[in-house]
């Protein structure tokens, strides 16, 4: 099945949740490949999966838990270092203009 | 057909514990051929001239107790996606262009305490994604072999460093072949070890529960030595596996008797290139001449692999990547007055991410969001399922899988520009990831492309934690070779 | 249909008589677990009392700043105290939980995604009574609430607009101390139909948790925030029901604004059926916020995507399997939960439900009552109460009376006073043994705990000081009791006649002559004895 082009719609709002600004070009552009590459994918539905569990993990690992011991927290300096804006000892971002997002 | 002996760096090593080699004049050379070399090939973005002639010197200098490490002096290239705390951690992105990591990756911190000395960061596809190593924002890696091709990716750089001995040992990261592919196209041995036989904390995530750390390297025998001091659980990765680490060294160059290959159809396809049905040919013939079973086993699922690796791979890194978002650290995009919180993402987002990164995130997105899941993510994670199951009933007829371990050799620059065309380079090595295994890519012969003599890689694959037989195998193909 | 009928089918809810509203509400709460170290790594927790006054961004590290190629790693103990919370909620502990992530950008959520667990919690169905209270009455007793799940979750860090000094900041200041603090969110049936049924649950659950050590419950620290889920049935008197939209109203951290605001809603959701008629379908629940100041509940604008969150399992982090042998031990270390105590201390110590009550609806009250109850028991008070029932009793009495008198004198609860278990199980065993009257109790409490706090000094030596100390000497007792004889000798007769109530006139007599401090019980009796009585 070839992988028919996603709308532009669709397109935009997966952007939007991805936090993607895009071009209109960008846009047309994506519609395309992300048909081509989803039609590929879709090559999934000839395969029969009843009663498959799916598998998330490689290793069945379970119960990784760590002691409740505390380790020395990283200096300031080195959570500021990289920041882009920053007030004293706070990290600076621009106004949140709605509610957040939980 | 060339013989070439593997040229295996923890002999060097050695000498340099005995006080035999100095480790200072080893560096001083690795760096002087960096400086000639690496203007072409592009594979180290930055090296750390000071601190590793430092380092050699302090190791030179120290009495022979400390001197006793098994990488002792060893030049390690580190792939730039694995967090040091030397230089900064790009991932070859423009989104991290300036950033700088408080800490070590767990297995840098082992390496170093086993006495390899960092020299720099290699150049990758932009957060490992990618099979070419053009996806870099610090421009493309080139292939030492013919510098109009690409080494392959997204451990390119690791690829070509080793390949060009612009290093003793490299260090890469593999998703869906990215160490592997690379050593293929350069002539390299590329190891990916067992999901969670190698500590990931430290490396930049991108597909969480298919990333390994590996080495590349000039022999079957450094791979080893690499994997024996990186192997083991970390407490800080959930991930990591318990299971003890066996003593690779110990029985390399013990031949497996009985050894059984086996040799699934879908891998020898007529879609290959012909030297590389050629270059598997070569391998079956001397794995019988060497007393091995040749076995036929089926793989029929091989071909669903990308399918179902570009579902999970992506919608890993879509929530991985999510942390890059110019807030705490990372580019982040200048806002007219009129523009928010949103557009401090959106933009610092476009702006700091290439076109396959945002491609990927984009599929990744999609292939999560309400009403998609079951259709994409669910059913790959079976499919999942179902490839692991397919390995295991193989690995009961046989010890290793044998096949190319990419279908081409190195490609031109700038020839792939489909990406669904490129993302087919990794055909026989996305399920060793999917299905959790190890495999490694030895070099398998050549090719003459126009005037170029391009190298063909060999993929070997063993059960999860079967190193040592993986090892063992490889290594008699490796001797056998060279003639020896 | 005619056009008048549908006009009237249309616009019920403008003409409708409104016979009865019912509130029905679901309560999800959030609570921060007091581990010493964080959910997913191993600095230090902001819940934790020790690290409460943390300067901002000092509880951070590579984990908990989301950089790049850090890992998660489980808090056993977090997983410990969810499950003791399950367990005290009467919940089923899953066998096998797992780990997801929930997506979204926020700039107090440093990954991108918070870590949470979906479709596979550690605590599934369970149910918990909790006590109602008859405000009239004073009468308790229980209602039964449904607790649909209770899961694991990491919290996000703080945004701020205010710079130190006090200035606003035109943008938000980003702190990650609490980023990263295990949450045990619970999720309860929509069982409430009142405001203050609410509050009782929340108050419960407060107490609960306290007791079972895994938060102190400041409320004004946000160790537990409420959100509550509510909608309005309305009955009209023509018999139909109609069932507003839920409203989900978010972030509340004090019971008076859970309150304020489930009672707003439910006169506010009435009004809106009126002037809208629209009622609970498919759709997006409305997510509305408490305004503490004006008092009413306010809508919050929502970007359409916000709810998309993608929930995948997380393959950073392996599953949770709970053996049949850990979940054992950790029942086993489960302590003694209020309705537990309450019981016992009705059966043991014949105490009133009331009265049990009250004592465990504080924990520090409860464990003063506890241990005071132990020590007054044992040697080194010397019993005197001929048991641990008559003294559980007595100390009860005297905590919930006096003590409690002393602390609404100081506006303090009575286990913030500061008084020592051994400083009450030594004020009932003096007042038992008659060392010090009744009468004295009150005086004594008043000088231990004072404002400030409470003094160390032992009951014995502040009675002493006061001069409260009972005089017992036989001798100067007959001495007395003659005196008072001979001076009141027609209270004499009257007694030995068998006018009882005249004995008081010699107790008091004796009082007069020993300048009260007898006492007065003994006194009658011994006076009764030389009467003939």
């Amino acid at each position: 099945m070839s992988g028919s082009a996603l709308r532009d719609s669709e397109v935009r709002h997966v952007a939007k949740l991805a936090r993607l600004r895009l071009s209109e070009e960008e846009v047309a552009r994506l519609s395309d490949q992300l048909g081509a590459i989803l039609g590929h994918i879709s090559k999934l539905n000839a395969v029969d999966v009843a009663d498959v569990e799916p598998m998330a993990h490689p290793l069945p690992i379970t119960n990784r838990l760590a002691d409740d011991v505390p380790t020395a927290p990283m200096p300031i300096e080195d959570l500021l270092r990289n920041a882009p804006a920053k007030e004293g000892r706070f990290l600076a971002v621009p106004k949140v203009l709605a509610e957040g997002g939980a | 057909m060339t013989t070439i002996a593997p040229d295996e760096r923890v002999l060097h090593a050695a000498r340099i514990a005995s006080g035999n080699a100095s480790a200072e004049e080893s560096v001083r050379t690795t760096l002087a051929r960096i400086a000639d070399r690496n203007p072409k090939l592009n594979a180290y973005r930055e090296t750390f001239d000071a601190h590793a002639l430092a380092v050699a010197a302090a190791l030179d200098r120290a009495p022979a107790s400390a001197k006793a490490k098994p990488l002792a002096g060893l030049t390690i290239a580190v792939k730039d996606n694995i967090a040091t705390t030397e230089g900064k951690t790009t991932c070859s992105s423009k989104i991290l262009a300036n950033y700088q990591s408080p800490y070590d990756a767990t297995v840098v911190r082992r390496l170093r305490d086993a006495g390899a000395i960092m020299v720099g960061k290699t150049n990758l596809d932009e957060f490992a994604m990618g099979s070419s190593s053009e996806n870099c924002a610090f421009g493309p890696v080139r292939n030492p072999h013919d510098t109009t091709r690409v080494p392959g990716g997204s451990s390119g750089g690791s690829a070509a460093a080793i390949a060009d001995s612009l290093c003793d040992i490299a260090l890469g990261s593999d998703t869906g072949g990215s160490i592997r592919q690379p050593a293929a196209l350069c002539g390299a041995v590329g190891l990916k070890p067992t999901y969670g036989r190698v500590s990931r904390y430290g490396l930049v995530a991108f597909g969480s529960s298919l990333d390994q750390i590996g080495p590349l390297t000039r022999s079957v025998r450094d791979a080893a030595a690499v994997l024996q001091v990186i192997a083991g659980h970390d407490p800080l990765d959930s991930t990591s596996a318990d299971t003890p680490v066996d003593d690779y060294l110990a029985t390399l160059d013990q031949p497996i008797k009985g050894l059984r290959v086996g040799v699934p159809k879908e891998y020898v396809s007529e879609a290959n290139d012909a030297s590389v049905n050629a270059a598997v040919e070569r391998a079956i013939d001397t794995y019988r001449s060497l007393g091995a079973t040749i076995v036929d086993v089926d793989l029929p699922l091989t071909d669903l692999g990308i399918s179902t690796y570009y579902v999970i791979a992506p919608a890993e890194a879509s929530s991985n990547l999510a942390r890059f978002d110019g807030i705490r650290y990372g580019y982040r995009a200048p806002l007219s007055r009129d523009e928010d919180l949103f557009d401090l993402y959106a933009k610092s987002r476009a702006e700091g991410f290439g076109a396959e990164v945002k491609r990927r995130i984009m599929i990744g997105t999609y292939v999560l969001s309400s009403g998609y899941y079951d259709a994409y993510y669910k059913r790959a994670l079976q499919v999942r399922r179902l490839i692991k199951n397919e390995f295991d009933t193989a690995f009961q007829a046989c010890d290793v899988l044998l096949g190319p371990t990419s279908p081409t050799p190195a490609f031109e620059i700038g020839k792939k520009s489909d990406p669904l065309s490129m993302y087919l380079c990794d055909v026989y090595t996305v399920n060793t990831n999917i299905a959790g295994i190890c495999g490694i890519s030895i070099p398998g012969g050549f090719a003459t492309v126009g005037g170029s003599k391009l190298p063909v890689g060999l993929q070997l694959q063993a059960a999860a934690f079967a190193e040592s037989t993986l090892l063992r195998a490889a290594r008699m193909l490796e001797r056998a070779y060279a003639g020896g | 249909m005619t056009a008048a009928h549908q006009a009237t089918s249309e616009s019920i809810h403008q003409t409708a008589t409104i016979a009865r509203t019912q509130l029905k509400v679901g309560l999800e709460i959030h609570v921060e677990l007091a581990t010493r170290t964080k959910m997913f790594t191993r600095v230090p927790n902001v819940a934790h009392p020790d690290y409460y006054d943390a300067e901002p961004n000092s509880l951070v590290d590579p984990v908990v700043a989301a950089l790049p190629g850090v890992l998660p790693v489980m808090n056993r103990r977090a997983v410990e105290m969810a499950i003791m919370v399950g367990l005290a909620l009467n919940c089923d502990i899953a066998e096998f939980s797992k780990w997801d992530r929930k997506n979204y950008f926020y700039p107090d959520l440093p990954k991108g995604y918070q870590i949470s667990q979906y479709d596979l919690p550690l605590c599934g169905d369970g149910a918990i009574d909790i006590p109602t209270r008859d405000t009239a009455t004073g009468d308790v007793g229980t209602r039964r609430i449904g607790i649909i799940r209770a899961h694991l979750e990491e919290d996000t860090g703080k945004l701020g607009h205010e710079l130190p000094g006090g200035h606003h900041y035109a943008g938000s200041l980003v702190d990650l101390n609490r980023a990263g603090t295990p949450l045990l969110e619970i999720v309860t049936q929509p069982d409430f139909d009142s405001a203050e049924s609410v509050v009782e649950f929340a108050k419960e659950l407060r107490n609960i948790c306290r007791f079972l050590g895994v938060t102190e419950g400041i409320m004004q620290k946000g160790h537990m925030r409420f959100e509550p889920n509510v909608n309005v049935i309305i009955e009209t008197t023509d018999g139909h029901h109609f069932a507003t939209p839920i409203v989900e109203v978010k972030n509340l951290n004090s019971f008076r604004s859970v309150r304020g605001a489930i009672e707003f809603e439910h006169k506010r959701q009435v009004e809106e059926w009126r002037k809208t008629g629209r009622v609970m379908g498919r759709g997006m629940k409305q997510t509305r916020g408490w305004d503490d100041v004006n008092l009413v509940t306010v809508l919050q604008r929502e970007k359409e995507d916000a709810h998309d969150y993608r929930y995948f399992p997380d393959p950073d982090l392996v599953p949770v399997t709970v053996s049949a042998e850990w979940l054992e031990s950790i029942r086993a270390q489960l302590p003694e939960l209020p309705i537990q105590r309450k019981k016992r201390y009705m059966e043991s110590y014949e105490l009133p439900a009331k009265d049990a009550q009250k004592l465990v609806d504080e924990r520090d009250t409860c464990f003063l009552f506890d241990a005071a109850t132990k020590l007054s028991v044992m040697g080194t008070h010397g019993g005197g109460f001929g048991g641990e029932p008559k003294a559980g009793y007595a100390i009860a009495k005297l905590l919930l009376n006096n003590v409690a008198k002393r602390g609404n004198e100081l506006g303090k609860e009575i286990g913030e006073l500061g008084l020592s278990a051994a400083q009450i199980a030594e004020l009932a065993v003096m007042k038992e043994k008659g060392t010090i009257g009744a009468q004295a109790v009150d005086p004594i409490l008043a000088a231990l705990a004072t404002e400030a706090g409470a003094s160390s000094e032992s009951v014995a030596a502040c009675a002493e000081r006061l001069g409260l100390v009972q005089v017992r000497d036989d001798g100067q007792l007959d001495v007395w009791c003659d005196a008072a004889i001979v001076a009141q000798p027609q209270a004499a007769d009257d007694v030995r006649n068998g006018k009882d109530a005249a004995i008081g006139r010699l107790v008091g007599h004796v009082m007069k002559l020993s300048g009260g401090k007898v006492d007065a019980k003994s006194v009658n009796e011994r006076l009764r004895a030389k009467l003939g009585r």
